[in-house]
């Protein structure tokens, strides 16, 4: 996987503001990141520093003001919207703080539910989705809707739908945020031991020091800027044949 | 702290955010609303003008309060002052002064037709009012606002979106005003006179719009719990009971039984009965749609989410099984609309004289021009009650776009294109607008067959119900289509994603 990220600038808004004409601080200020293969990432830093803004770019949310995001020699910037819609359905997986399942499917449509929209036809697609609710211990409850779920069971629901695309990176925004200590640790183990077996990165924006050791790096953001975590451990579980490269600025 | 002061704490420039739009289409169902009721409140009026003989609304009630010396037939004998003697030896203006009451009576018989759909379009404006509040009441709540501040805060809010509603409405009166002085009736077309209802009737008008919100606000927010925790978190609910099907099936055997037996019935019945069985039967169909309509789009849905060809699908039929009963109420204004086609096509095929070819001296026989003008009023309040249906299935439909909001912005962002979601929502209204279509055309045939066999049969008739039932339906997916897609370019824009 080559996946590196050169991002100038990037406004606030969701929705990309011509540079010269944004009437907002920047939320990304010459951001460079690299992610490797099955490599796991903590975002941290203080509300409004530019985590969700970074994590939005790296996956093709917004387009930044200016730079350059890319992914297997694509740049995410130029690419029309429809493709990075396909991009964000086929190769990455998404794990937000709560909300994404839609409360009136049950937890097996929801876990089929982005399989379905990549063409597969429903019994295929839910057949999958039993198997990964099976792996993630969550069988039981398939014909549950997410209103009859506590927080924790939701996220793993989350958790199994963002994986069973077999994505390669995932994109978790402060996934235990709404979920206490305990909860929180075991919903971040079963996201980490999913995706190391399925071989896809995680990215985690989290204010959580204890979320955030789960990861194999740590990188602090500051008023839209990036810098190393000296303190974190070295990636243990990424691959030696990872070809990505990163650049400073 | 006063409600007013809460309510202007919310209402300051800016500060509307997603409510703002909720409460624009609010006021947009209001005034349609409001504009169509006093439109035909002025048919009315226009019939009542010329029926009474002094042509007030007290004289035609009550003849002892005419002003003296006014003589009904005046009116029609300087109207039709060189028309034929009719064959009974009568004059034209004697024939049309004796059926003017009957006008009357058709006309309000048309307005109470639409008062159904016209509710339904208010309270749907109502509940909309009240929607999309629940975090907002919450966090007041958690902050110490009593309940009753609470309520009072939602139906201030309803009531002033009402109000002005109505006040937009009655400007939508007034520009209608000249496209029904265009319509011909009793061989006349309408003046302003006639059409204005006066600004008693206006105010009562806003009056009343403004308290049938406030009390859809308070009956929707009775069921909404206001609590500091937010409201309760949503659970399956149990789908609409089959007893439903066995009750429409047994009133239908039962229709159909007693028409079975009316000529018996006939004969030992008074004409008064009589009447009022034929005004059932041409009831019925509406009474039985409601009770059965529920059931029969859960039905419907619940089989095609068996096995969805595509996600829109699973996710629409979801979103109706999620609650059939909101389902329904989108589309429940058609049936109406629908039966009214029904009886508006036998009406033109009696005007028509079952189909016989109306020669130049029918122009002028009271009786022709009586059917003819039952035809034009069936059709006019066939299209009023369809407009009304359009635009309240329209609005709840964008209202629930506001509702879904949050879930489908995540559902973008993890790579659904908006244009699935766009098909998951319109397969929400069309599959139960196909059940509504199947259900009231086919019961409306069924129960009027009995009666009118013959005009049912003919082309004419049914080509005129199969234009009206086309007609119904061509509204309603066009105005949900249109609300869709403007509120969905809206609601996935105006929304910060960042943290």
């Amino acid at each position: 996987m080559d996946y590196t990220a050169a991002l100038h600038s990037a406004a606030a808004p969701a929705v990309p503001v011509a540079a010269g004409t944004a009437p907002h601080a920047l939320a990304l200020d010459h951001v460079d990141f690299a992610l490797q293969p099955g490599e796991t990432v903590a975002v941290m830093g203080p509300s409004g520093s530019g985590k969700s803004t970074l994590l939005h770019a790296l996956a093709g949310i917004i387009r930044p003001t200016s730079g350059a995001v890319r992914f297997r020699g694509t740049d995410l910037t130029s690419m029309p919207d429809a493709d990075r819609t396909k991009l964000r359905r086929t190769a990455f997986g998404f794990v937000f703080q709560s909300g994404q399942l839609l409360p009136e499917l049950p937890a097996v449509e929801n876990v089929a539910l982005p399989m379905m929209l990549g063409g597969m036809d429903y019994r295929a697609a839910t057949d999958q989705a039993v198997l990964w609710l099976e792996r993630l211990g969550l069988r039981a409850l398939a014909s549950h809707r997410p209103g009859e779920m506590s927080g924790g069971q939701m996220q793993r629901i989350a958790i199994a739908r963002a994986l069973c695309v077999r994505p390669a990176v995932v994109f978790a925004d402060e996934p235990t945020g709404a979920l206490d200590q305990s909860t929180g640790r075991e919903v971040m183990g079963i996201l980490m031991d999913a995706a190391r077996a399925n071989g896809s990165a995680v990215v985690v924006v989290t204010h959580d020091p204890s979320v955030a050791r789960f990861c194999g790096r740590t990188v602090l953001m500051r008023d839209g800027r990036l810098s190393a975590d000296d303190a974190a451990v070295p990636a243990s579980a990424a691959p030696a044949n990872a070809a990505w490269t990163g650049g400073s600025r | 702290m006063s409600t007013f002061a809460l309510w202007r704490l919310f209402h300051r420039p800016g500060t509307r955010g997603l409510s703002g739009h909720t409460s624009l289409l609010a006021t947009v169902a209001f005034a349609a609303a409001t504009g169509i009721f006093l439109t035909v409140l002025g048919g009315v009026h226009g019939f009542v003008w010329r029926a009474s003989a002094d042509h007030t609304v007290a004289c035609f009630l009550d003849a002892r309060r005419c002003a003296p010396g006014a003589d009904a037939v005046a009116y029609w004998a300087q109207t039709f002052p060189d028309a034929a003697l009719a064959d009974g030896g009568t004059s034209l203006a004697d024939n049309m002064a004796g059926m003017a009451g009957g006008y009357v009576f058709l006309a309000a018989v048309a307005c109470l037709l639409l008062v159904v759909p016209f509710a339904a379009l208010a309270g749907s404006a109502a509940r909309l009012a009240a929607s999309r509040r629940d975090a907002r009441l919450a966090a007041l709540r958690l902050v110490g606002a009593t309940r009753g501040q609470v309520v009072r805060l939602t139906a201030l809010d309803a009531a002033g979106q009402a109000v002005l509603g109505a006040l937009i409405g009655v400007l939508l009166y007034l520009a209608l005003m000249p496209a029904i002085m265009l319509l011909n009736f009793q061989n006349l077309h309408f003046t302003f006179e006639q059409l204005w209802v006066g600004p008693l009737a206006l105010v009562a008008t806003v009056a009343g719009v403004a308290a049938l919100a406030l009390a859809s606000a308070l009956l929707t927010l009775r069921r909404v719990s206001i609590t500091p925790l937010g409201v309760a978190a949503r659970a399956s609910q149990p789908l609409p009971a089959a007893w439903r099907v066995a009750a429409f099936v047994g009133a239908m055997i039962a229709a159909l039984a007693t028409f079975k037996l009316l000529p018996q019935l006939g004969a030992s019945l008074g004409e008064a009965a009589m009447i009022a069985i034929s005004l059932g039967f041409m009831l019925l169909p509406f009474l039985l749609m409601n009770l059965v309509g529920s059931w029969a789009v859960a039905a419907r849905a619940r089989a095609r989410a068996r096995r969805p060809r595509t996600a829109a699908v699973m996710i629409g039929m979801r979103r109706i099984l999620d609650d059939p009963k909101r389902a329904w109420r989108n589309v429940s204004g058609i049936a109406l609309a629908m039966f009214i086609a029904g009886f508006t096509s036998v009406a033109g095929y009696a005007g028509t004289g079952g189909g016989a070819p109306a020669d130049a001296a029918a122009a002028t026989d009271p009786a022709v021009i009586f059917a003819r003008d039952i035809g034009t009023g069936g059709l006019l309040t066939l299209a009023f009650a369809a407009v009304l249906a359009a635009v309240s299935s329209g609005v709840m439909q964008a209202g629930s776009v506001y509702d879904q909001a949050d879930e489908y912005r995540m559902l973008v962002l993890e790579g659904t294109d908006v244009a699935t979601l766009a098909r998951a929502r319109f397969a929400e209204v069309m599959t139960p607008l196909n059940v509504v279509t199947l259900l009231a055309g086919g019961c409306s045939m069924l129960l009027m067959l009995p009666l009118f066999g013959q005009a049912m049969g003919a082309a004419s008739t049914l080509l005129g119900f199969l234009g009206g039932v086309g007609l119904c339906y061509a509204l309603v997916a066009v105005g949900a289509f249109a609300a869709n897609r403007a509120a969905a370019s809206l609601s996935l824009v105006d929304r910060r994603t960042d943290d």
